[in-house]
């Protein structure tokens, strides 16, 4: 019986060791981003004369993307994002890979029709889909 | 046909109710199937990194498909238990443990490669990220080393140095070991995230799961113990060292034990209470008294033996499917070794049968312990009962479910052909030691008796 009894209270205090780590809930510990990483909060490169256009929001399973396209001399000079997806850990992870390619295919190819990043296709498809609803605005004045 | 003949009763050998819960069962892995293949799996097989995970995911849901499917089968279902019989339902969960141990290691193994690959991490990196930032996989870990370990522990090898009373209650942390690793597939995998169905499939299945083990072990057993309020009248010394425990009760009938079928009790001695014994009964059910023969092998039977009039007795069951059910036919031929004799003695007593159509063979290694003699023979003379008694020890150098000496004159087959007329006939049941068992099943087998008509249940651990 007293083994039982070390048993059960080792069991138990086992339980609520896992059960105060912070994952246990449901929760995901954020990445720790490398510094050059893209920040959450917009901050629009300021470039003279550019114009800013907000693209469509665009909604997927996985949340919400929006693009801010900066138009200079008549090209892109710039893309940040305002808005990204914020579920399923592991696509999070492939996001922050994807998005920075994202942006520099966009600025060399200066259109929305670029190849999506594998791994992370619906992110793609929903950047470059607020993107090109950027660009179209920016064409109807 | 004489003109008392009763009718016999339809077979109940559960067959309708295997073809269900296997159908039920098949069908759980289709819907695994059918949300892999929804979201995406074949799809994306294509792609490197991806193709990984994707089979990581159909591999990882199976494996907890089968994990639920495992706690299912070991619930004490009532109609599950008597579709298939607790010595069946052990075997199934045995096989299916071990598959989805496998299969959760692949499922470890390709997510890790999968998740390492498309983000040009370091397997060990990978695996200490997944681990300690994903949501739930710090449970998801620490439930998979518990599966692991009682897998480990299951081994033959392995079990066969444990006693089964540690090796028990090692093995409850599978239960823990479950709970904790499947949260983790709600929260990462990519179509519970985003798909509602999937993950009230899961839920529900896992609910169940749960629901099924709290009603059925834990539950039902209090309030059966309750409603009967079972309690030692004595223990008797049969022989050496085999003891009769009586029982008396409230409404015993309200059980619905039937004669061959075993009870799960628990003798509230003080130390040493929790543990439980399965003993059959060893003659039919009354009304107002039950009672289980069994041999005081090791520590324990001291303690059972020695308790006191009056001792509380918490039950579980009845279980088995050693019954009249099985019966197919008019003749029977029930075969017993050792302690083994307990079931049979209380079919003897309980089947419906005439003059004659029943014979009963007891198998022990010396007359001192064909126990319950006095009673065998009281019982056949009043029915009309051959009983056929076989003691003497048994033969070395070849196994054999016959004594030394008649080994040494007659094959297995022959000697039971002489024996026992119109063999072929006959309904079988037999109980005793596993390779006493074997032996008489090939006897029979090639005395010509279709398996179908052999009915025993295989237990040992």
């Amino acid at each position: 019986m007293r083994k039982i009894t070390f048993f059960l209270l080792a069991t138990i205090a086992g339980l609520i060791g896992l059960f105060s780590y912070r994952t246990s809930f449901g929760e995901a510990v954020p990445q720790s981003r490398p510094a050059e990483a893209a920040t959450p909060a917009p901050s629009p490169t300021v470039i003279a004369g550019g114009r800013l256009v907000d693209g469509d929001a665009v909604f997927t399973e996985y949340g919400t993307v929006q693009v801010r396209v900066t138009f200079a001399g008549g090209r892109v000079a710039d893309v940040v994002i305002l808005q990204k997806h914020t579920v399923h850990e592991h696509s999070l992870v492939l996001n922050e890979l994807a998005l920075p390619r994202l942006r520099e295919q966009v600025l060399d190819a200066q259109s929305a029709e670029v190849d999506t990043v594998s791994g992370a296709t619906a992110t793609s498809r929903a950047y470059l889909d607020s993107l090109q609803s950027a660009i179209d605005r920016a064409h109807t004045p | 046909m004489t003109p008392d003949r009763f009718p016999l009763p339809r077979p109940r050998d559960g067959a309708v109710g295997r073809t269900v819960t296997a159908v039920l069962a098949c069908a759980t892995l289709l819907v695994v199937l059918a949300l892999w293949v929804t979201a995406g799996g074949v799809t994306e097989l294509g792609t490197d990194g991806t193709g990984l995970v994707t089979v990581a995911r159909l591999t990882g849901l199976t494996a907890s498909d089968l994990l639920l499917l495992q706690v299912l089968a070991m619930a004490r279902v009532p109609w599950v238990e008597r579709a298939w019989g607790q010595d069946r339902l052990a075997r199934i969960h045995r096989l299916l443990g071990f598959t989805s141990c496998w299969l959760m290691t692949a499922h470890v193994v390709l997510v890790v490669a999968g998740y390492a690959a498309s983000t040009d991490t370091g397997v060990l990196a990978q695996s200490a990220d997944l681990v300690v930032r994903y949501p739930g996989m710090l449970l998801a870990a620490a439930g998979t080393a518990l599966l692991v370990l009682v897998v480990a522990l299951s081994v033959r090898a392995a079990r066969r140095r444990a006693r089964y009373e540690n090796w028990h209650l090692l093995h409850l942390y599978a239960y823990l070991g479950v709970g904790l690793a499947l949260p983790h597939q709600l929260w990462n995998g990519a179509h519970f995230v985003t798909s509602r169905a999937a993950t009230a499939y899961w839920w529900t299945l896992w609910g169940c799961a749960a629901a099924a083990l709290l009603a059925f072990r834990v539950g039902r057993p209090l309030w059966l113990s309750r409603r009967h309020r079972i309690t030692v009248d004595e223990v008797r010394h049969e022989a050496s060292d085999v003891y009769s425990v009586y029982l008396s009760g409230r409404r015993l009938d309200g059980l619905s034990a039937r004669p061959g079928q075993f009870l799960t009790w628990r003798l509230r001695t003080g130390r040493g209470w929790s543990r439980a014994h399965p003993f059959s009964l060893s003659e039919a059910p009354r009304k107002d008294r039950l009672r289980f023969t069994f041999r005081a092998a090791g520590d324990d039977g001291a303690r059972l033996a020695g308790a006191v009039p009056g001792t509380a007795v918490l039950i579980e069951g009845p279980f088995g499917t050693l019954t009249e059910g099985r019966r197919r036919g008019e003749r029977v031929l029930l075969m017993a070794a050792g302690i083994g004799i307990t079931p049979m003695r209380a079919l003897l007593e309980g089947m419906r049968y005439v003059d004659g159509e029943l014979t009963l063979i007891y198998r022990a290694r010396s007359a001192d312990e064909l126990v319950l003699r006095d009673e065998i023979d009281g019982i056949a003379a009043e029915r009309g009962a051959q009983v056929i008694y076989l003691p003497g020890p048994p033969p070395t150098g070849r196994s054999s479910w016959l004594t030394a000496e008649l080994a040494e004159r007659h094959a297995d087959h022959e000697a039971l052909t002489r024996l026992v007329p119109e063999l072929a006939a006959r309904d079988v049941f037999l109980c005793g030691p596993p390779p006493w068992m074997a032996a008489a099943r090939a006897a029979l087998r090639t005395a010509g008796v279709p398996a179908r008509q052999v009915h025993d249940e295989r237990f040992g651990w």
